[in-house]
């Protein structure tokens, strides 16, 4: 707690045969993170053949697997699916080498690539034929103005023969023009559409060239004529029946690719994780050093799993291997990755830590301060037992269904499921049960303060929740520089606002208990001396400094006014609603009384969008607090986050010798 | 001019220029939505709630015109300040200012509507920028918050319930 987990470096060199099966145990157990390592008189390793067949084949069985997905039956799907999602099965995968894993993969596409290609190059010619038959459909319909024998449109031995459409204050001067340049030989037959002109031109195919230019100069649309003989009112008929075919075929196509997905889908799905899985496997190929016979890796891992892993060394290599363990040195500090190292509890909260940033190695990890800070502003703004407890349900549901995940939503509703407990408290403290519902009603409600008549003491309450929140983050930082050594900078940079915000909390006590007034005045003095001690060393402009720093400490602090405000917030809402519903309660058509249900409705629906849009801010703004307010005093977050080499499996498990 | 004035212009100005504002937030966060949508429907949700973080000022807006209504009588009762003395006259006009102070902070709503259309495009583009993105609308709405700060502060101690 407090302090990432601890991380060593290790050096491994052995005897490259064993460099498949090695790397193999490090991806599938992922507790390392492999570094590059430069050695001078080695080179860098690189992929071989297989690994590029893999990167190769992960394309290839991805496309499989869109086309594939795309005609699956969709399964489950809805609420449930997404409280309760199942696991999906793990199919065994004998690993015996890449070589071996290639010769498989070619297998299972020698036998199952032709049979989805075949039906999908099917799909895709029928739909293209479907397209081009709807096409000549929509251009009879529009020959259909002229009613002549389709056939007739065809150009001849003698005679070319163009159709198209051509915008209607163009037509009269295309129609000069053409008959001009083929000195009257052209027979021009034309229709009127609604902004357009539907027309044909019959010219010898000697005046063809010349006659060209001109249709296109005029940007006439030129329209294929389909294949056939009759008016076009008779072709539509018979295209139509032609379309009706091919549908059915495309249904019958369709129906093959749904009875390929139901038969390959899991393999395929499968072969594509273990291809994935090798081509990643083979990105760390650069970073090691070779030589003839040996290679070299370097990486760090956390100090808990070093005796497991170098037991696994041990086992692949036959103990043919050079290990080296080694504490980080000082100059390594940035390099080391960081691993958070929490007790289960605050486990789920180290995402908000993460999504601003992890600490440096030397740094103090803030998951366990955050975990309790977070929800209980979370809490406070929300404030209300109800609202709480639907919170609290759904939370606990997402828990029970997505633990044994450990994904974003299980951490997500962790933290959902910690923070109602606090809402719950203070609705209680608050007497706040949907806002003022049962005080309306008329029950009376016990309660330590009310949200409105007492909405001073709620801003006095923010206020002092939040300077002690700042003094917290100060004296952090102060106990971390301390220790890191940075002695000036953790007296001139917190101390002095740890003094100041003392001063200032005794300056308010004075008010009751005058004694205290003299050490808060010689408190605040020394502390402001302090800071206006470290801005010196920004030279000219530290007097603009010293003001601006010193609003923005007050700014901060006021912000933490929003805990108050957000609270009266959701009151405010609720106490809405609840007017509203008390307005068409006693409502009624005659005797039936309309207002009571138009009342439930009401109230069960604004109070749900109340619960959606309070929680939100309520996430949001008590987020907020942490990064900006709380992390501005102390923290970085300048840390590199361990990312492992890890394989990622969700439908394939390797069984290997190891 | 008469205590109802006060009170009906506080009451309207918090909820009036609040909500205009919000509507303005709104519209600017919808309309990027409506184009990552179109990228891609997956986008729904998340657009959907960055699209919603400017309505808040809205509500601060709505809160206050009920909290004006109520301390002034008007809801639940009769209007307290009918007669035209200084007291009343002195009350009435702080309820003016307190809406008055809301429904302009409320305006912070249209620069978190171009901030939330901003995050909106950016989650289209990587969907684990959601979280920054909704911090950084909410950032704009602080001024908001310190103004229904004020306001409270103002009717509670001004007028009082």
């Amino acid at each position: 707690m407090f302090k990432p987990e601890e991380m060593v470096r290790v050096e491994v060199i052995t005897l490259n045969r064993y460099k498949d099966s090695l790397l193999t145990y490090l991806h599938e157990n992922g507790m390392v993170e492999i570094r590059e390592l430069d050695v001078e008189i080695a080179q860098k390793d690189s992929p071989n053949e297989y690994h590029r067949k893999a990167a190769s084949y992960s394309i290839t069985i991805s496309r499989l697997v869109d086309f594939l997905k795309a005609y699956r039956k969709s399964t489950g799907g809805g609420i449930k699916e997404f409280i309760f999602p199942k696991e999906r099965a793990r199919k065994k995968y004998r690993y015996e080498g890449i070589e071996r894993l290639i010769k498989d993969v070619e297998d299972f596409l020698s036998a199952v690539e032709p049979e989805i290609k075949a039906v999908e190059g099917k799909i895709t010619a029928t739909q293209t034929e479907i397209e081009r038959i709807k096409s000549d459909i929509a251009i009879l319909e529009l020959l259909s103005a002229l009613n002549l024998d389709v056939s007739y449109l065809k150009s001849t031995d003698m005679l070319e023969i163009v159709v198209g459409t051509v915008d209607r204050n163009k037509f009269k001067p295309l129609v000069e023009e053409v008959t001009r340049a083929t000195e009257n030989r052209a027979v021009i037959v034309s229709k009127d559409l609604k902004d357009k002109v539907l027309a044909v031109f019959v010219f010898l195919k000697a005046d063809y060239d010349r006659a060209n230019p001109i249709l296109a100069k005029y940007s006439l649309e030129r329209l294929e004529v389909p294949e056939g003989e009759g008016t076009p009112r008779e072709l539509i008929a018979v295209y139509e029946e032609k379309l009706r075919r091919k549908e059915e075929e495309l249904e019958s196509a369709k129906k093959d690719a749904e009875m390929l997905a139901e038969k390959y889908y899991e393999d395929v799905v499968f072969y594509q994780e273990l291809m994935e899985n090798e081509r990643d496997k083979s990105t760390v190929l650069p970073m090691l050093a070779r030589t003839n016979m040996t290679f070299a890796l370097t990486g760090w891992l956390p100090r808990s799993d070093v005796p497991r892993v170098l037991g696994a060394i041990k086992r692949v290599t036959n103990g043919t291997a050079y290990i080296n363990v080694r504490e980080p040195t000082e100059e390594e500090l940035d390099e080391i990755p960081i691993k958070l190292k929490n007790p289960s509890w605050a486990r789920p909260f180290e995402m908000l830590t993460e999504m601003y940033g992890v600490p440096k190695y030397n740094e103090i990890d803030p998951t366990p301060i955050i975990t309790f800070t977070y929800s209980f502003f979370f809490g406070f703004m929300l404030t209300d037992f109800m609202y709480g407890l639907i919170i609290a349900i759904i939370a606990a549901l997402l828990v029970k269904g997505h633990k044994k995940f450990n994904d974003g939503t299980y951490k997500f509703a962790y933290t959902l499921l910690i923070s109602s407990f606090f809402t719950m408290a203070m609705g209680v403290i608050f007497g706040s049960y949907f806002g003022n519902a049962f005080d309306l009603a008329g029950f009376t409600v016990p309660r330590v303060w009310d949200t409105f008549q007492d909405a001073l003491v709620v801003l006095q309450l923010a206020l002092a929740i939040g300077i002690a929140h700042l003094f917290t983050g100060y004296t952090i930082g102060f106990i971390v520089k301390l220790r890191n050594g940075e002695t000036k900078d953790a007296i001139l940079d917190q101390l002095s606002w740890m003094l100041i915000i003392l001063g200032i909390t005794f300056l308010f006590l004075a008010s009751k208990n005058p004694s205290l007034g003299m050490p808060g005045k010689a408190l605040f003095g020394v502390g402001l001396v302090l800071f206006i001690l470290s801005e010196l060393k920004n030279g000219a402009l530290a007097v603009l400094l010293v003001i601006s720093d010193f609003f923005g400490f007050v700014g901060s602090w006021l912000s933490y006014a929003r805990l108050m405000a957000l609270a009266l917030a959701t009151a405010g809402i609720a106490m809405v609603i609840n007017i509203l519903v008390q307005m068409v309660w006693g409502v009624s058509i005659g005797p039936v009384p309309i207002g009571i249900l138009i009342g439930i409705i009401l109230f069960a629906g604004g109070q749900l969008f109340s619960v959606a849009i309070n929680a939100l801010g309520a996430f949001v703004h008590s987020l907020r607090l942490q990064y900006v307010e709380f992390f501005g005093t102390f923290y970085s977050g300048e840390g590199k986050p361990f990312q492992p080499f890890r394989a990622k499996r969700e439908v394939s498990e390797l069984e290997f010798e190891a | 001019m008469d205590p109802i004035v006060y009170v009906s212009l506080g009451a309207a100005l918090a909820a009036g220029i609040a909500g205009a504002a919000s509507a303005f937030g709104v519209g600017i966060a919808g309309a990027a939505a409506a184009g990552v949508v179109a990228e891609d429907e997956r986008n729904f949700k998340n657009a959907l709630i960055l699209e919603g973080l400017p309505m808040t000022q809205s509500i601060y807006g709505l809160i206050t015109l009920f909290l004006i209504l109520m301390v002034s009588g008007i809801l639940g009762g009769g209007f307290k300040f009918a007669e035209n003395t200084t007291e009343n006259i002195i009350k009435s006009a702080i309820l003016l200012g307190a809406g008055l102070t809301v429904g302009l902070t409320g305006l912070s709503a249209i620069p978190q509507g171009i901030i939330a259309s901003a995050s909106i495009g950016a989650v289209a583009k990587n969907p684990k920028t959601f979280t920054q993105g909704i911090i950084f609308s909410a950032m704009a709405e602080t001024m908001a918050i310190f103004g229904l700060v004020g306001a409270l502060i103002m009717i509670v101690t001004g007028v009082g319930f």
